[in-house]
């Protein structure tokens, strides 16, 4: 009778070790560097702030959550040092996810816009910062204003026959809706202090 | 094998997405912009380079019956490393590249790498594979992202440089299918016409070299009588 010794590394137990030794060293890894790389949420408002208005200082202001419209929420509502208000609205119908902008209010009149996240939303990558200025900026906060998805942007063409902008456009605009819905029901203009 | 073999494989003679075909599902998606098409392309690259430096290391350690699983695993490590260091110092780019990211652990190129190239070679060559194979991956990314960011949107890296002149259906998927074929095209036609060029040198340069040898011999047979 022939006895084949199996060498410890041929066995089964020995495959298994080994990934568990890759998953365990990855693990540790990973939960270090993600400590050190954690980015919090007063890193990303800061980041929102620092991008859509220029200014010293930001002072939070309450929100009133009964003023807000039902197609979307107010986040953060800030006002820079000289006087103007910066604005964080999240917008539903788009084709997933909740998209959140950015707008910055000086003197009743949209100065900046920007998408400051889509949870998930990537077709809001198709949508240029050259889209959001023609459609948002400019825009004066006269007790009316209200946008539609059938604006024309990009050049005359309309944003929502871009094949990747159709389904995300609608929650920019809810979004946008939302935070000048509130703006003008509040009567903040972003006027000087 | 040569570094100058490796270099040539991953950008010219293998370009992976080009000649090898792979990874063609970030190269469609990515490729609507020249910035994203960069950005992606240095993400492959560090993930490349990374796993193949470590399946390398470990090619003698990870049993045969397990390595898929395990190249995956590393492959992942790597790629939730670059993930978190975007979120972190290049937001606006994770926030364009969106999902691709991720999808970065199923590019069947740094898997295809991994297990033909990183698993049977030493860690110096798996590197340089690495780095040239992303370096491939780059350029036609880029290369790509040029001609449909510039006819689709009239734009460079967001800066508008025809003068609002665009032709939509660049931008488009249908687009992106159809640079991607007209460049594979152009390149195997390219690589066809210089392999073609070198077989042509080389068999001159054969020719000659019997001749010469031919009239060595009967030279010397001159000689003796």
């Amino acid at each position: 009778m022939t006895i084949t010794k199996k060498s410890f590394k041929s066995t089964p137990f020995f495959a298994v070790l080994i990934l568990v030794i890759i998953a365990l060293s990855s693990g540790l890894i990973l939960s270090v560097l993600s400590d050190v790389l954690y980015v919090s949420d007063e890193e990303k408002t800061n980041r929102d702030l620092a991008k859509v208005y220029t200014s010293d200082s930001f002072t939070a202001i309450e929100i009133d959550s009964s003023a807000i419209s039902a197609e979307g929420n107010i986040l953060y509502l800030y006002q820079a040092a000289d006087g103007a208000v910066v604005i964080k609205a999240s917008g539903i119908k788009g084709w997933k996810g909740v998209t959140e902008i950015v707008l910055a209010v000086k003197d009743g009149e949209i100065v900046n816009a920007i998408i400051s996240s889509h949870n998930g939303d990537d077709k809001t990558s198709s949508i240029k910062a050259s889209h959001l200025q023609q459609m948002f900026v400019g825009q004066k906060l006269d007790g009316n204003l209200e946008f539609t998805t059938t604006g024309t942007v990009g050049g005359g063409t309309l944003i929502t026959a871009a094949p990747s902008c159709y389904a995300t456009w609608p929650a920019v605009i809810s979004a946008a809706n939302v935070a000048v819905d509130y703006l003008q029901t509040k009567n903040l203009t972003g006027g000087a202090n | 094998m040569k570094v100058k073999d490796i270099a040539l494989d991953g950008v010219v003679r293998q370009n992976p997405v080009f000649k090898l075909v792979l990874g063609t599902c970030p190269a469609l998606a990515v490729s609507t912009s020249l910035a994203n098409a960069i950005g992606m392309g240095a993400a492959v690259i560090f993930v490349l380079m990374c796993s193949n430096i470590l399946v390398s290391l470990l090619r003698n350690v990870i049993p045969g019956s397990v390595r898929i699983p395990a190249f995956i695993m590393i492959i992942a490590t790597f790629v939730t490393v670059v993930i978190l260091a975007f979120d972190k110092f290049l937001p606006d780019l994770s926030s364009s590249l969106g999902m691709f990211l991720p999808l970065i652990v199923v590019n069947c190129l740094i898997l295809a790498r991994a297990e033909a190239f990183a698993s049977a070679n030493k860690v110096g060559a798996a590197a340089l594979d690495g780095l040239f194979m992303g370096i491939g991956f780059t350029l036609a990314l880029s290369v790509m992202a040029f001609i449909r960011e510039l006819l689709g949107t009239g734009c460079l890296f967001g800066v508008e440089v025809l003068g609002g002149f665009s032709i939509g259906i660049f931008a488009s998927s249908a687009g992106g299918f159809l640079v991607y074929g007209l460049l594979i095209a152009a390149f195997v036609a390219g690589s066809n016409a210089i392999s073609a060029k070198n077989k042509k040198k080389q068999a001159a340069a054969e020719k000659a070299a019997k001749l010469q040898a031919a009239q060595a011999v009967a030279a010397s047979e001159t000689e003796v009588k």
